[in-house]
């Protein structure tokens, strides 16, 4: 049995602790006082329910989701916050970054280009409104697919993450002007442009004062030209005229020979190297081109990129000069890819040669404006969207969760605590007879 | 870029090899003339042979009969499709000799569709040097050789406007069937529209 000195030390000690606790329940219901705002946390498959029945202001919104919200949800969480309610998103992991852009591509042939960006090596599936239309890995920072216009909203899909864009309508095709010497070259690469639908303007010198003219390919007109492609060194009396053109705003496609010219050594993308004697023997279907002489693109100027290469050299590559485009590609007598290839080297030959055009030509300006006003973009990037408009996600959902949930709140074992502690203090005091 | 080759085509039937002579005459036309970068020599290249699709102008002549074999047929509708041109020339120069309706005949066969005259209003006969008459006439023509005819017209099979295969019963074979040296002789070059076939193939 304790001393009566000792229970009293006791009880002392009980109910320090009690009035103890009872000072940290005050103090937290004096904090709790100043944010009373109450939060709800909503899962973003129930967002659109809860878009109705929220109070337009003061409530604090959480949204939970593991995929980036679409651009209407997103615009309207951040009206909502621009209107004075808190709103705050958490993912329970990291989501991919992803974005899409479509093109449509000026080759007459039709088609569109769809750009996706997302982390190296990713799986992109791609599909619209019918279904599935193709997949690719991303090598670097992206992949691009030629593809027909997509029924509806064109869908990427990388990791659980989606972003849609729509394509808008291409314009008529312009015209475009094929600078060469009489060759092989020259002639079927008109052929082929022509066959693909482009009207085609061409200048193929015979001799230093004769050339077969087609249309009119001394007019570097943007408004009437879509690109300039020069095959060889007889482009080169007329680079600085070229040059305008693609400042404001043409394309170009420049042929090894002619990127070799010192009037193009402004608007190449790159050197172009020493030649070097074709791969295979023969054109085949899978890597035709492994079967032409090549000029590889050694040094690629400031802000090109590299397009195709061969094994680690670059074939193609494009830069932006001014507000024009030049493609160049290094490959030599690409005729014979056409005529002595395998069954659909003509199709092959046409199409590649039409996309190197397409790439060039710059797409209207007036028609990337009309497009925004398209609830689809033609491109989209969902969780950057998120990220300006909404801030980064609270990293950890669980500290969201407690905070979030009561912020203010009195804790309750304080209570209980100081519950225990009087009573114990009270039942000793009784019964040793103590008032 | 690869140099223009002239290519002789050799055929199963008939004798190909009767105007030896033409290929180095064509030759030195062209490069007399324009700044087409020539090989010095010609190619010969059998009419069935993947190899002719290497060759986009190819040139065939004889005075005897021709029968094509399939794989010839399977190999000029292919050539004529990716667009190649064929220029056949009757080295008999009359329009009821045996090559002529052996000739006319089997590319009808092999292309479908037989020959029709080509007017003289053609790219092809202003390509380079301008013949408003159409095809220049040849020494044979006017001492009444062969048919005693002037042929008023080549023939050809179009692809559009593209000729995918030329004919003349001119006899341009025994025309331009001399050694180049010997132009200097000529006032006037008659190997001059060979010089337009050649133009015309590599830029139409």
């Amino acid at each position: 049995m304790p001393s009566r000195v000792d229970r009293r030390v006791v009880e002392r000690a009980l109910r320090a602790v009690g009035l103890a606790s009872l000072a940290v329940m005050a103090v937290q219901a004096w904090r709790a006082g100043g944010a009373s705002a109450p939060v709800r946390v909503v899962n973003a498959s129930a967002l659109d329910g809860a878009l109705a029945t929220l109070p337009a202001t003061g409530d604090t919104l959480v949204v939970r989701t593991d995929t980036a919200l679409d651009g209407v949800t997103t615009a309207w969480l951040a009206a909502r916050r621009d209107a004075g309610s808190p709103v705050r998103w958490t993912a329970p992991r990291a989501m991919t970054p992803l974005a899409m852009a479509i093109e449509p591509s000026l080759d007459p042939g039709g088609g569109v280009r769809a750009l996706v960006a997302a982390p190296a090596a990713s799986a992109v599936r791609l599909a619209d409104s019918v279904g599935a239309v193709d997949s690719g890995r991303v090598a670097v920072s992206g992949v691009g697919f030629a593809i027909a216009t997509p029924v509806g909203a064109a869908v990427a899909r990388v990791d659980g993450q989606s972003v849609r864009a729509r394509a808008a309508a291409a314009s008529a095709p312009k015209t475009v002007i094929v600078l060469a010497r009489a060759g092989w070259e020259g002639k079927f690469v008109v052929a082929a442009l022509e066959e693909r639908g482009w009207a085609v303007d061409a200048r193929l010198v015979v001799r230093p004062d004769t050339a077969v003219v087609q249309g009119a390919p001394a007019r570097f007109d943007t408004a009437r030209v879509a690109a300039v492609v020069a095959l060889d060194a007889s482009a080169a009396p007329v680079a600085d005229a070229i040059g305008t053109f693609v400042r404001s705003g043409g394309g170009l496609v420049l042929g090894p020979e002619a990127a070799e010219q010192a009037g193009f050594a402004e608007l190449r993308a790159g050197t172009p190297g020493a030649r070097r004697a074709p791969v295979a023997i023969a054109v085949s279907a899978g890597s035709p081109r492994r079967a032409l002489p090549l000029l590889p693109i050694d040094a690629l100027a400031p802000g090109a990129v590299a397009l195709e290469q061969q094994d680690a050299a670059v074939t193609v590559a494009a830069r932006r000069v001014g507000a024009g485009r030049v493609v160049q590609q290094g490959f030599e007598d690409t005729w014979r890819w056409r005529m002595t290839g395998p069954d659909g080297a003509r199709e092959a030959h046409r199409r590649w040669w039409a996309s190197l055009v397409a790439s060039a030509s710059p797409e209207p300006l007036s028609r990337a404006t009309l497009s925004g006003a398209a609830a689809v973009q033609t491109g989209d990037a969902p969780l950057a969207r998120m990220v300006a408009e909404l801030g980064a996600p609270t990293p950890d959902r669980s500290s969201v969760q407690r905070a979030d949930a009561h912020p203010g709140a009195i804790d309750w074992w304080w209570g209980v605590l100081a519950l225990v502690a009087l009573l114990g203090e009270w039942a000793s005091r009784r019964l040793r007879g103590a008032p | 870029m690869s140099a223009f080759t002239f290519c002789t085509v050799q055929y199963e039937s008939g004798d190909w090899d009767s105007a030896p002579l033409v290929p180095a005459n064509v030759i030195d036309s062209v490069a007399r003339y324009t700044s087409i970068e020539v090989n010095p020599t010609g190619a010969i290249v059998p009419l069935a042979s993947a190899d002719l699709l290497r060759y986009p102008l190819a040139y065939l002549t004889g005075h005897l009969p021709v029968r094509l074999s399939p794989a010839e047929r399977a190999m000029l509708r292919t050539y004529v499709t990716r667009g190649g041109l064929l220029f056949v020339d009757d080295h008999n120069h009359d329009i009821d000799g045996v090559f002529h309706k052996s000739a006319t005949e089997e590319l009808a066969r092999a292309l479908g569709a037989p020959l029709k005259a080509l007017p003289n209003t053609h790219a092809l006969y202003t390509s380079f040097f301008k013949f408003p008459d159409g095809p220049p006439t040849t020494g044979h023509e006017l001492n009444g050789w062969g048919d005693n005819l002037v042929h008023a017209n080549l023939f050809a099979h179009l692809i559009g406007d593209r000729i995918g295969v030329l004919y003349s019963s001119k006899d341009y074979s025994s025309e331009w069937g001399y050694h180049p040296d010997n132009k200097r002789f000529q006032s006037v070059d008659n190997t001059r529209f060979a010089v337009n076939i050649v133009v015309y193939a590599l830029t139409r």
